[in-house]
């Protein structure tokens, strides 16, 4: 009996705390902005990627800016490059670039009629890993890789550093998103953080700490085409701050309630991100 | 020695003072004999007289006409009433013959002694004053009064009791006829012959009317210093409202009153007159409580059964106050029944309620203890109890405190409060394989288990002394605490061993306060009371820490050790003063607060308040009010709503404190004897204000340098409240409507230009009204309207890249930041219906409520997504914008309560 009442409260409650779904009437107008992205790194060429943003209801994909659209790239503040885009071009590569480890970027996009979309960023040298160790270890039959990372501060260097540490296929330079960081600080506050989750590997060095990490391959090494080959980025703040943006996003993305938007950006007059990157491959 | 002129005339002076005494003496021994022999039955003061209506061509022929027609002796001279040949008209010819004592002498401020037949006039001697204290309390419990008035019926002075049901009144010696009243109590007349400071705790009886709608009207109005736009509503008629699955619930209850609001269905904090939640104090029993809501903001985090008084304080904040921007809610808890042990408990669909209280030593100790639980995780684990994976919610609070009378002098308080949320997930696997990607599986997982809890903890120990009857003072060394907490623990089977992995991530923090406050009741007749305060408060902040701990396979362990907190000390100091003149009275003060920061300078914060009120008739007036009021913590979302996770911060050597300088005006109108209008009228404007760049939140765990993501801005509100109140007959209730709008700006957001604030909703009406069938019967419904909340929904969206060349580029869509809040909601209403009955047998008293939430089925907003829609293979098409209501359909609800 007592079971049947339990029931029959529960049908009620079921029944009636049941959230609805209906079309939202929102006159929603969609809007279109300009689109930048550059990742530049020292001795190395430089692609930019510039194109619209596009609606919800609308094909997915990069659109173009279209004929007309000048692209600039400054470095140091006095070298200048510049190209104007074609039909359908939504990148353009600069090559033969003297891009040094400290030097100064601008890239910008401009357009009749239209406030200029620029952003700033500095190039970051190579980080300085000094030691690497690693292993295997078997599980139920199947081979996995674990690495050790020490990694050290510039000498003298007082402001935070940002870093990032990623594992890629070596034969496909896919990113290895199933791993597990743990990572500990030797500081005086002395704090662990560990993440699974598959954008961080991102750390901050504080100014005089050295930096140990972990790193835990989830994925066996026969699930590899070419083993693992660990690189360490040296990140400016605001690739930092986007690459953490980016992780929210995702893991927000099905919860509306926390939001659907706000990738960092330090585009002005646009979305997206140029950033300076050092990186470092770190062995196998 | 010699003796001037000047002493001449005061000597001669006072000798016919003396003769004038003595000759009353003198008429009243012989009045009083004469009664004697007249007549041994005494003078029934309250009774009714009925006199000529007409014109008295002198005071004299009506004080004649008073003694025939009611047999009392009146003894005077017309050295006293000098004017006593003036003319006088009666407007009524039925009177209370204290009423009709009091006007005429009134008119002549002296003092008239009451006998048993007689009343004896003597001049006023305004040089010899004297000071009635106590307590104003309920009679049978003993539960202290807060906010009741108790005022001289002749001079038309008094006083309010304070938030220990304190009073303190200096008024001439002399017959002194008192008046006490409290709404839903009865009123109670007492005659005092003050010829000392006299202590007087008053027990006043409770009406025995199901809701505590009926004020009494009273020619004394007292000083309002308890601030403009001021809400509260009596608990018992909070118990009375129809509700969501009928919780009692005091926030809910008065977001139903002008200038309060909150997010869809409850969700989302409360919002006072356009500021954000983190701008409003809630003080049980003095103490802050950092998060006052269950279930993110749907239910009050305290027991209604526990609560004494609830006032919710919009504008012209009394010094006293301070530490948050936008309001003050003060709870006070009960302090337990001194003589009889006492019960109550509820059963509902949702929680059920229990409470206690009695004496632990009659008339000097008692305690009270309250609890409430819910049990959704019953019905969850009823259905969920043969799958994998279970899902688990409840909250619980608890509530006590020890009331101590050490003497008439001191008393002693200890109290507890104790809330906590609990949500877990256990996904048991069951020796199942996951499968990751193509061709492989990870590691077989045992079990994976996900415990959220979050909740507060406050305990006080408080010390009441009155010093002399003028000096009443209030210590506090309190402690207060907020904890989210998030564990989660993997069992992993490897080579048949058990790996474990246990993460462990906290927030919150933790308050260590002393606090005193003293009040002065000076004898000066213009100053009612002069407050002082002192509190230090040491916060330790914990802005979110992971503690790791795997025991791994091979016999290794790795462990990480918790991080110290973030220490800073606050301080706050006041001193505030209550004028009243005849007919305006002024609340003064001015509150300080300092933050310390450790190796960097502090922050001072000079915050003056006014608040004046302007009488010009019984039935009119107005208050003016300014304040400044700053905040040196506020809290840091990690979404666009509020949530348990959200941290507490301090302010920094980047983000100064914010402040905001407010001007109120109000009006209140009482049109007839239990009908009252008021209309409020504000401003707001807001500096160094804070908000993040994105609206998505902050990883703060992640990210050590959020200071950064961080812009400034300003801001500023006005609106317009009005209220119709009903009090008392057949049909209460009230009409409320405001109108409001709430704006800020920011550096980088919306290109610097202002745009509305999250809780903008520009109109809200609210309609209440309960129909009292009989005196156990009511019938109530309460409909609510509101325009749309602002909205922030990204219009467009765009490929997105992490890097030259990983996967993610080209093919992945991020949403565009949209314009902050250039969308709203659309507009929301509903309708409740509700009904109370009570019964009295057997045993104590039985009350059965029941009703229906959203009668009509409206669907309200809660949220408002792109939902993607999928073609048959899977792909994601396109997206369409959805709408998600939460309480769609109507939602009956039933409780069952029993009170002994």
């Amino acid at each position: 009996m007592i079971k049947k009442i339990w029931n029959y409260m529960l049908l009620l409650m079921l029944t009636l705390v049941t959230g609805c779904e209906i079309d939202a009437d929102i006159d929603i107008k969609p809007e279109r902005k300009v689109i930048l992205y550059a990742f530049v790194e020292a001795g190395n060429e430089c692609v930019v990627h510039a194109y619209q943003s596009i609606s919800y209801t609308g094909a997915a994909g990069k659109m173009p800016l279209g004929e007309g659209t000048r692209l600039y790239l400054i470095v140091d503040g006095t070298d200048m490059y510049n190209t104007t885009l074609r039909g359908t071009e939504v990148s353009v590569k600069f090559d033969s670039l003297d891009i040094n480890a400290g030097s100064s970027i601008e890239v910008g996009i401009e357009r009749e009629n239209e406030l200029t979309v620029h952003a700033k960023s500095i190039v970051p040298a190579e980080p300085s890993v000094f030691s690497l160790g690693s292993d295997e270890f078997e599980r139920n039959g199947k081979q996995y890789a674990r690495y050790t990372i020490y990694l050290a501060n510039e000498q003298g260097e007082k402001e935070n550093g940002y870093y990032q540490l990623i594992a890629r296929d070596k034969a496909t330079g896919e990113v290895i998103e199933d791993v597990e960081y743990l990572d500990r600080v030797f500081d005086e506050s002395m704090t662990s953080v560990l993440s699974t989750d598959k954008s961080r590997g991102l750390f901050v060095l504080n100014g005089q700490t050295t930096r140990f990490m972990y790193l835990h391959c989830n994925v066996p090494l026969d699930g590899l085409k070419g083993g693992v080959e660990l690189e360490m980025r040296r990140l400016t703040y605001e690739y930092y701050c986007y690459l953490q943006s980016v992780a929210t996003h995702e893991a927000y993305m099905l919860l509306p309630v926390f939001g659907q938007n706000g990738l960092y950006t330090n585009v002005v007059n646009g979305i997206g991100l140029v950033t300076g990157v050092g990186r470092q491959v770190i062995g196998d | 020695m010699q003796i001037t002129h000047q002493e001449y005339s005061d000597l001669f002076k006072r000798c016919l003072w003396y003769l004038f005494l003595f000759l009353c003496l003198s008429l009243y021994g012989t009045g009083s004999s004469a009664a004697n022999v007249a007549d041994n039955d005494t003078i029934q003061y309250s009774a009714w007289v009925v006199l000529p209506r007409t014109d008295y061509p002198t005071t004299d022929s009506l004080i004649h006409t008073i003694e025939k027609e009611s047999g009392v002796t009146i003894s005077y001279s017309t050295r006293v009433l000098p004017f006593a040949s003036r003319a006088i008209k009666l407007k009524h010819s039925r009177w209370h013959l204290m009423d009709l004592l009091n006007k005429v002498f009134g008119r002549y401020k002296v003092q008239y002694h009451i006998e048993p037949k007689r009343v004896i006039v003597t001049p006023p001697d305004e040089n010899k004053r004297y000071t009635i204290s106590g307590f104003l309390k309920e009679e049978g419990s003993r539960e202290v009064l807060i906010g009741a008035n108790i005022y001289d019926m002749l001079l038309l002075r008094g006083a309010v009791s304070n938030e220990f049901g304190y009073y303190s009144l200096t008024l001439p010696a002399g017959n002194v006829p008192l008046k006490a009243s409290f709404v839903g109590y009865e009123t109670m007349e007492m005659n005092v012959d003050l010829r000392s400071d006299t202590i007087l705790n008053i027990d006043l009886v409770r009406k025995e009317n199901l809701l505590e709608m009926e004020i009494d009207v009273v020619n004394f109005e007292p000083p309002a210093d308890a601030g403009a736009g001021v809400v509260s509503i009596p608990i018992q008629q909070v118990k009375a409202m129809p509700s969501l699955m009928g919780e009692s619930d005091i926030i809910r209850a008065m977001q139903h009153t002008p200038g309060i609001q909150c997010g869809e269905e409850g969700f989302g904090g409360m919002s006072v007159r356009g500021g954000n939640s983190d701008q409003n104090i809630v003080m049980l029993d003095n103490v802050p409580l950092y998060n006052p809501m269950h279930l993110m903001g749907l239910y009050t985090a305290f027991n209604a059964e526990g609560v004494n008084s609830a006032t919710l304080i919009k504008g012209g904040f009394p010094a006293r106050y301070g530490g948050r921007m936008s309001s003050v809610l003060d709870i006070k808890m009960r302090e337990g029944d001194m003589q009889k042990f006492r019960g109550y408990m509820n059963v509902g669909l949702l929680s059920s309620n229990v409470m206690f209280e009695g004496p632990i030593i009659e008339e000097k100790m008692s305690f009270i203890v309250s609890a409430r639980r819910t049990y959704a995780d019953i019905y969850s684990g009823y259905i969920q109890n043969k799958r994998d994976t279970r899902y688990s919610f409840y909250f619980y609070d608890i509530s006590s405190k020890l009331n101590y009378i050490i003497s008439n002098r001191d008393r002693l308080y200890v109290s507890y409060f104790m809330g906590s949320d609990n949500l877990n997930n256990d996904y048991n696997f069951r020796d199942k394989q996951i499968k990751y990607g193509e061709g492989y599986y990870r590691d077989i997982m045992v079990n994976d288990e996900n415990q959220y809890r979050w909740g507060s903890i406050i305990s006080s120990l408080r010390w009441n002394h009155s010093y002399n009857g003028k000096l009443f003072s209030n210590t506090t060394a309190s402690f207060s605490r907020y904890r989210f907490r998030n564990r989660e623990e993997k069992v992993s089977d490897v080579k048949s061993k058990n790996e474990v992995s246990t993460s462990t991530y906290f927030s919150g923090l933790n308050d260590y306060s002393l606090k005193t406050d003293a009040t002065y009741y000076p004898s000066v007749v213009d100053i009612a009371s002069v407050r002082v305060g002192l509190e230090g408060t040491l916060h330790a902040f914990y802005p979110g820490y992971t503690m790791v701990k795997s025991d791994m396979s091979d016999g290794d362990t790795i462990k990480a050790e918790k991080r110290h907190p973030l220490k800073r000390l606050e301080a706050h100091g006041y001193l505030e003063s209550q004028i009243q003149l005849k007919k305006v009275s002024a609340n003064v003060g001015v509150h300080f607060s300092l933050f310390n920061r450790k190796n960097e300078s502090s922050y001072l914060q000079v915050e003056p308040r006014l608040l004046v009120t302007y009488k010009p008739m019984n039935s009119l007036s107005v208050k003016l009010g300014g304040s400044c009021m700053s905040q040196f913590l506020q809290q840091m979302h990690v979404a666009t709503v509020e949530t348990p996770a959200d941290m507490w911060l301090p302010v920094s050597s980047k983000l100064p404190p914010p402040r905001v300088w407010q001007a109120s005006v109000e009006v209140e109108a009482k049109l007839t004897d239990n009908v009252k209008l008021t209309v409020e009228g504000y401003r707001k404007n807001y500096v160094r204000l804070q908000t993040y760049k994105t609206t998505s939140g902050v990883d703060l765990l992640a990210d050590g340098d959020w200071e950064n993501l961080l812009v400034k801005g300003d801001g500023w509100a006005n609106g317009a409240e009005a209220m119709l109140h009903k009090t008392g007959g057949t049909i209460s209730g009230w009409v409320g409507y405001s109108y409001s709008k709430s704006m800020n700006r920011f550096d980088e957001i919306n290109n610097n230009k202002y745009y509305p604030t999250d809780y903008d909703k520009r109109h809200c009406t609210t309609i209440y009204a309960v129909y009292t069938v009989k005196s156990n019967i009511d019938l109530s419904a309460l409909w609510t309207y509101s325009t749309g909340a602002p909205l922030t929904i990204p219009d467009g969206q765009y490929v997105f890249m992490t890097d030259n060349d990983t996967k993610h580029s080209g093919t992945i869509l991020a949403s565009l930041p949209g314009e902050r809040n250039k969308y709203r909601m659309p507009n929301s209403h509903s309708l409740t219906l509700g009904c109370n009955i009570k019964f009295d047998k057997p045993k104590g008293e039985h009350m059965l409520s029941f009703g229906l939430y959203n009668v009509y089925g409206q669907k309200n907003p809660m949220f408002i997504y792109w939902k993607p829609l999928e073609s048959t293979s899977g792909e994601r098409v396109a997206y369409q914008l959805k709408q998600f209501s939460l309480i769609a359909f109507p939602m009956p609800y039933v409780k069952y309560s029993y009170k002994f």
